[in-house]
């Protein structure tokens, strides 16, 4: 199920990144480092800039000033091979209307152009839309659409996941399914970057906390 | 059905979703003929005037009905955060974007040229002229889409960008219009029309080589500003 060797060795790292927007500090001088099989949880209250930091390391903003580099290498040096190994959730689902489940989850898989980890149909199952295949998606709940999000987890082979609030709508099945998720990840030596309100505590994971604000 | 190809992917996600909201891609074209019969109402149903204005008429609504649909164009993809996964694609976000512009203008353009020669008639011109104008507006609309792409991408984070977006697109339709109802109009007077279309010709080649690559940059500038 997971192609992935345990040898490669990873590295995101974060050097004095500074963000502002209308002379307001948001980010302040962060530094950071996290190597495969590492969690990064970063904490902090609304407005704390955690999302805008997320968004700076995944490549969708620029910082001010500071650098991050993907295994030593600046990521905008290198953004085909980042983008390869990159999931980023946001706020934002990406989930059309207009299209059914199955759609949506099959547009996303392609978009990387890279192989599946995982099918569609499987994929399907393990986020619990069995039955909601062809249901267009403004027939779908929040919840539903954060699910088929979260599809893409399963699907694309990627090293380094970027998750903002990634338990936000979701049941606690739900949420216990995606703790166990994240967990074999970091285990098969992903890495997870992710803000959430929730406590969560994964066993036995190398986990640094980030306080934000 | 599975594309794995991501710009087959992309061109098959934008043509179903637009042929799942019909009624509005139906509305270029029905402002289009809408605009281009209300000519023969307004000013003289003579067809010696009509035939002196029409290859005018029908290019500035052409033009004008290409810029209504542009406020539609990656809105959607904006709101809802599909924008942000097609920028980490790994797959060249300008192939992307071209395949964005091919679904555009299969349902906004391309559906303006076929209905084009009915309103060539209607507006009495003859048949080698409407022959010219299908020609021009063949080589003219998919430049209207893929600059009038750019302006769009340039200006999708702001909040009132309808108005801002005519004006920053208009002067760059202006060369496009020039050229294309000139060489109907070079026609209807049996002159040379060669040199029109051949300009016609070189602006889509360039527009094609260049536009994709300004609006993926264009798009990732707008994303980054959230």
């Amino acid at each position: 199920m997971f192609s992935t060797t345990v040898s490669d060795n990873y590295q995101l790292r974060a050097e004095n990144l500074i963000y502002e927007i209308n002379d307001k500090l948001i980010i302040n001088g962060i530094s950071f480092s996290v190597t495969s099989g590492e969690m990064l949880f970063i904490e902090g209250s609304n407005g704390s800039g955690k999302t805008t930091l997320l968004r700076i390391l995944s490549g969708l903003m620029q910082a001010d000033e500071g650098k991050i580099t993907w295994n030593g290498k600046n990521i905008e040096e290198d953004r085909i091979e980042f983008n390869q190994q990159l999931t980023y959730l946001g706020h934002s689902t990406g989930v059309k209307a207009e299209l059914s489940t199955l759609e949506n989850i099959n547009f996303f898989s392609s978009l990387s152009g890279l192989p599946q980890k995982e099918n569609s149909q499987s994929a399907i199952e393990w986020v619990g839309l069995k039955g909601y295949e062809n249901s267009p998606g403004r027939h779908l709940s929040y919840g539903q659409q954060r699910r088929i999000a979260l599809t893409r987890l399963l699907m694309e082979p990627s090293q380094l996941w970027i998750l903002d609030e990634p338990f936000a709508g979701l049941d606690k099945k739900m949420i216990g399914a995606l703790e166990k998720r994240f967990k074999a990840h970091v285990d098969n030596g992903g890495l997870l970057v992710l803000t959430s309100h929730q406590h969560i505590e994964l066993d036995q994971v190398n986990t640094t906390r980030l306080q934000l604000g | 059905m599975t594309h794995s190809n991501p710009f087959v992917a992309m061109l098959f996600r934008d043509l179903r979703i637009a042929f799942r909201q019909r009624a509005e891609i139906m509305l270029p074209v029905i402002f289009f003929v809408v605009v281009v019969s209300l000519f023969p109402l307004a000013i003289s149903p003579d067809p010696t005037v009509l035939k002196s204005i029409g290859p005018g008429v029908i290019w500035i609504a052409a033009l004008l009905s290409i810029l209504l649909s542009l406020q539609s164009l990656f809105r959607s993809d904006f709101n809802d955060g599909s924008m942000e996964q097609i920028l980490l694609s790994p797959f060249p976000g300008s192939l992307l974007m071209l395949a964005r512009i091919i679904a555009q203008w299969c349902v906004t353009g391309l559906p303006l040229i076929i209905i084009s020669p009915l309103l060539g008639l209607l507006l009495h011109l003859d048949a080698h002229v409407i022959w010219v104008l299908f020609i021009s507006l063949l080589l003219g609309v998919p430049y209207l889409n893929m600059v009038g792409a750019i302006g769009v991408a340039l200006t999708i984070g702001l909040r009132q960008a309808g108005a801002l977006l005519s004006l920053l697109v208009l002067p760059l339709y202006v060369p496009v219009l020039i050229f294309g109802s000139n060489a109907v109009i070079s026609a209807a007077n049996h002159l040379p029309y060669n040199g029109q279309l051949l300009w016609l010709a070189a602006l889509l080649v360039i527009a094609t080589t260049l536009s994709p690559f300004v609006i993926s940059s264009a798009l990732r500038v707008s994303c980054s500003y959230r």
